[in-house]
């Protein structure tokens, strides 16, 4: 095969991969929405999953994989290590945490609305009304999140970045 | 195999891999892989380099025939 060939079908193959992609999600969605039992989607959330990793593993070797993105650009966030990149990057991180935070919200909304049609709850105070209690129960929930995606995307962006430095200084050696 | 000599061009001109990367357009590592010999340039990558060091393309890659 050559170079040109080789280019159409890796064009051709990340086309088809997207339209699958495309397709599990949808399914999955579906499939929970008719259903309302997520064991249903176990196929599509495992391969949703194995996708990214076996392409992030199959492209190991490209030290650009390293370098975290914005969401939902791709865009890549600056990799120095001066202050005001770091600055930015945090920003990122927290942004990205509150966007994936308010994402588990609204699904977990349109869940108790749609599909287990009964609000899930933590009782705070009893004093308090139903309404008040499913609120701060929502509202804690999401800034949990905020929290756990923050600390997430922080420690796992970082390690990548001085991953990425690691191997600059080995090439320029 | 593809040699280069352009780590040696790059010292020549006092010129950093980020420079060297940023005036042909690719990324700094790219530059370290082609100086190690891991990767094989394009002819355009290859065209735009040798115009910054002014030099011919032949210059700093040699094409030699694996034994």
């Amino acid at each position: 095969m050559d170079e040109r060939s080789q280019k159409l079908i890796a064009g051709a193959m990340a086309i088809t991969l997207s339209l699958v992609y495309l397709f599990l999600l949808v399914s999955c969605i579906w499939k929970y929405a008719v259903t309302g039992d997520i064991t249903n989607c176990t196929t599509e959330l495992v391969l949703i999953i194995l996708i990214p990793a076996a392409i992030g593993w199959f492209a190991r070797k490209d030290e650009s994989l390293l370098i975290p993105r914005m969401f939902p650009t791709g865009q890549e966030l600056p990799a120095d290590q001066s202050p005001p990149a770091k600055k930015r990057r945090k920003k990122y991180y927290f942004l990205d945490a509150i966007g994936l935070a308010a994402i588990f919200l609204i699904f977990a909304i349109l869940d108790a609305l749609f599909i287990q049609k009964e609000w899930e709850y933590f009782v705070f105070s009893p004093n308090w009304s139903k309404t008040t209690n499913i609120f701060f129960t929502y509202a804690s929930e999401f800034f949990l999140g905020v929290i756990i995606f923050f600390a997430i995307g922080f420690i796992w962006s970082e390690w990548n970045i001085r991953r990425y430095h690691r191997k600059l200084k080995e090439l320029e050696d | 195999m593809l040699k280069t000599r352009l780590k040696e061009f790059r010292a020549k001109h006092n010129m950093s891999q980020e420079t060297l990367a940023r005036l042909v357009g690719v990324r700094r590592e790219t530059i370290g892989h082609l100086e190690r010999g891991n990767y094989n340039p394009s002819l355009k990558l290859a065209w735009d380099i040798s115009k910054v060091f002014n030099v011919s393309i032949e210059e700093i890659f040699q094409y030699t025939e694996e034994e």
